[in-house]
């Protein structure tokens, strides 16, 4: 990282290429480096226009700096900036560094850990970091926690990548031209990266964070006569009902929403909003069940990590905490919800 | 009175228990030793029944006990058979209060009031525990010799009571409970390791409060809470319902209801909790039962993980046992599942 002076030549380049970067520092805050306004009295723009934007099949490391592959779609000296960003900023800053510890601490956790959240789907050291080429990897996770989806590609959004999460900022605004944050902000700027729970944030991004959301893991559970699939996660647009599908006579569930502390009677209510067409399931007991198996798995996760040193592990075991504090928050059902469904045509 | 040391401790113990059966007590096929729960009874051999008795008249009313010279001892022995006072001083010290009792209860009550100020204050707060008062600084060694009456007392005829021989037997809540008729209290059976009973109806977190260490019971009930629930506010008491299957009592004003006990999870009948609370309050207007449930589960869930945050950094075997109960107890209370149609013997209010 260079002088205040370096950070705003950088950035006079970047506004050369197209994009905003109006009252903006980099400096440490409380989540590690981030981005704040110099004068918290004005707005902060940041815009990456589209053509700025890198789709993430496009990004190599060469070495050791995180690089465009081919530049000939961008302006003239923009992948030497990039270059140039990535190594004084970002990878270079701390982005290798923090990749690096976490996901090696997750790799000490002790065998039992790492099975039991295997088998909950929530990590996988063999699929997410073999360390076959330790580098490759390193980066890939790094570029997993910096990149967004924009007209169905992944993309890296510098500088705007730079921002810290925090579940109850504003996400990014996506116009026509790119993507952009703005507006008054007191002290560090923040956005909601995405729609997540706190054991998937902690496990995607290696940070703590109080979602208001909570997902199920990944379950195998009988109801009644009815084998159950639950396919753990988030990520998706959580008020609407979850997928469900008869799969070989095994009911599939995609990403139940089991808590949202903003919106408590949503979870239950879409959750039989999305069992109502299927026959010999009781969707409160299922979603009970769910829950059940939810706190047993993060209860027993906590037990495993009992004793277990080190940063990640306890960052793990706060993380179970949240989590579970998170699937606290579902309380009764809008019945206004079901009952106005109920009454509509079923072809409707 | 024999000395501890003259003899071999087999045969120290066959004295016990040749003397207990003279004064009408049974005690067959049965020997202390250490096991997986600390001290124990097991079967000598398991292939044979083991059978413990105590006749009414050898059990020991609470009231009517004292400690002595650091020793616990009868205050008036005239109601007992001759030698009993002699014999029950012996069997405290070297096999019940001298043995281990009271320096595994004093550990844990000194452990429990080294727990962070916010943690003990939460447990106050809970209704669980007020460690202050039950263990003060004033009057260690009473305090301690209460908290032994109070793990080892059972009511009896309106009379709370200490059990000499079975009160060695340690807990188990997938066991029966102590068989009582009226001649006294007997434990009989076959046993392939330890003989077990259940003590009594409680939770994991009640279980370690009270006892002093973590079980996996199969209920989980209510913390003391006040919740607003629409208009009104609900006070669960927070007390353990001893039938947990019968209607839990009510309170009910203008206002506020007050429940005496809520019970959240049950292994053996998870249909059951929500049904329980449901039916109690089904002729009570302006209440959703079913929120009302989600609602108290929920206040107790995030209690007990504000627990676990408090004492995370707690060192010491008691900040364990503590974070154990905590996490033992959201199981309990996670074994809620639908509900069912009450059964009419189920109910019945509470007593």
């Amino acid at each position: 990282m260079g002088s205040a002076s370096d950070w705003h030549a950088f950035l006079d380049e970047f506004r050369a290429f197209g994009g905003k970067a109006e009252n903006v520092m980099q400096r440490k805050g409380a989540f590690g480096m981030g981005l704040f306004p110099i004068d918290p009295a004005k707005p902060i723009e940041l815009l990456v226009p589209d053509e700025l934007l890198v789709p993430i099949d496009n990004i190599e490391l060469r070495e050791g700096d995180v690089v465009i592959k081919d530049d000939s779609a961008f302006p003239q000296g923009y992948g030497d900036w990039f270059r140039r960003y990535q190594a004084n900023y970002s990878w270079g800053a701390e982005g290798r560094d923090n990749t690096t510890a976490f996901e090696e601490g997750l790799k000490a956790l002790p065998n039992n850990v790492q099975q039991l959240m295997k088998r909950i789907g929530l990590y996988n050291a063999e699929k997410r970091y073999p360390g076959e080429n330790t580098e490759l990897e390193l980066m890939q996770r790094f570029i997993q926690t910096r990149c967004i989806n924009r007209q169905e590609r992944k993309v890296i959004m510098p500088m705007i990548e730079l921002l810290n999460h925090s579940p109850s900022a504003k996400p990014y605004d996506m116009p026509e031209a790119g993507i952009a944050v703005s507006g008054l902000h007191d002290g560090e700027v923040l956005v909601k990266y995405s729609v997540s729970d706190p054991i998937r944030r902690l496990l995607a991004y290696g940070f703590n964070a109080k979602e208001p959301l909570g997902f199920s893991i990944f379950l195998r559970l009988q109801h009644r006569d009815q084998k159950v699939v639950v396919q753990g996660g988030g990520g998706r647009q959580p008020m609407k009902p979850c997928g469900i599908e008869l799969k070989d006579n095994v009911v599939v569930l995609q990403q139940p929403l089991l808590a949202s502390s903003m919106r408590p009677k949503m979870p239950r209510t879409l959750f039989i909003q999305a069992c109502q067409n299927i026959e010999g399931i009781d969707a409160n007991e299922l979603f009970d069940q769910i829950h059940q198996r939810n706190t047993q798995a993060l209860v027993q996760l906590m037990r495993e990590l009992d004793g277990v040193e080190g940063d990640i592990a306890q960052r793990l075991r706060t993380g179970c905490l949240d989590q579970l504090a998170a699937l606290s928050e579902h309380i009764g059902q809008r019945d206004d919800i079901l009952n106005n469904q109920s009454a509509q045509p079923e072809a409707a | 009175m024999t000395s501890k040391d003259a003899l071999a401790p087999t045969e120290r113990w066959e004295q016990l228990v040749e003397q207990f059966v003279s004064f009408g007590g049974t005690a067959d096929n049965v020997m202390q030793r250490e096991g997986d729960f600390g001290l124990g009874l097991f079967p000598i051999d398991p292939a044979k029944p083991a059978e413990l008795h105590v006749p009414d008249r050898l059990l020991v009313a609470t009231d009517n006990l004292e400690l002595r010279d650091g020793s616990i001892a009868l205050k008036d022995a005239s109601n007992y058979p001759p030698g009993f006072e002699e014999w029950y001083q012996r069997f405290q010290a070297d096999y019940s209060w001298g043995a281990e009792a009271q320096a595994s209860i004093q550990s844990f009550e000194e452990g429990l009031k080294s727990l962070p100020e916010r943690a003990q204050k939460l447990l106050r707060n809970l209704g669980i525990a007020n460690i202050d008062s039950r263990y003060s600084e004033a009057n260690k060694e009473k305090d301690i010799f209460d908290r032994f009456i109070a793990t080892r007392r059972i009511n009896r005829n309106n009379q709370t009571w200490l059990m000499p021989m079975i009160e060695l037997v340690n807990h188990s809540p997938r066991k029966p409970s102590w068989g009582m008729n009226e001649h006294g209290i007997t434990v009989k059976g076959t046993f392939d390791g330890e003989i077990l009973v259940r003590y009594s109806v409680a939770d994991p977190l009640r279980r370690l409060f009270q006892y002093g260490f973590n079980c996996h019971e199969p209920h989980g009930f209510s913390a003391r809470a006040q919740i607003k629930h629409r208009d009104k506010t609900i006070i669960i008491k927070g007390n353990i319902n001893y039938k947990p299957l019968s209607l839990p009592t009510l309170q009910i004003n203008e206002t506020e209801i007050i429940i005496d006990a809520v019970m959240l999870g049950s292994m053996d009948q998870p249909r059951a909790p929500r049904s329980i609370l449901r039916k109690a309050l089904s002729k009570t207007d302006g209440l959703d039962a079913d929120e009302l449930f989600d609602q108290i589960v929920q206040r107790n869930r995030l209690a007990l993980i504000q627990l676990l945050r408090e004492t995370d950094s707690a060192e010491g075997t008691t900040a364990q046992l503590v974070r154990t109960a905590c996490r033992d107890q959201l199981i309990a209370i996670g074994f809620h599942i639908g509900s069912r149609e009450l059964p009419e013997e189920w109910i019945q209010t509470a007593t």
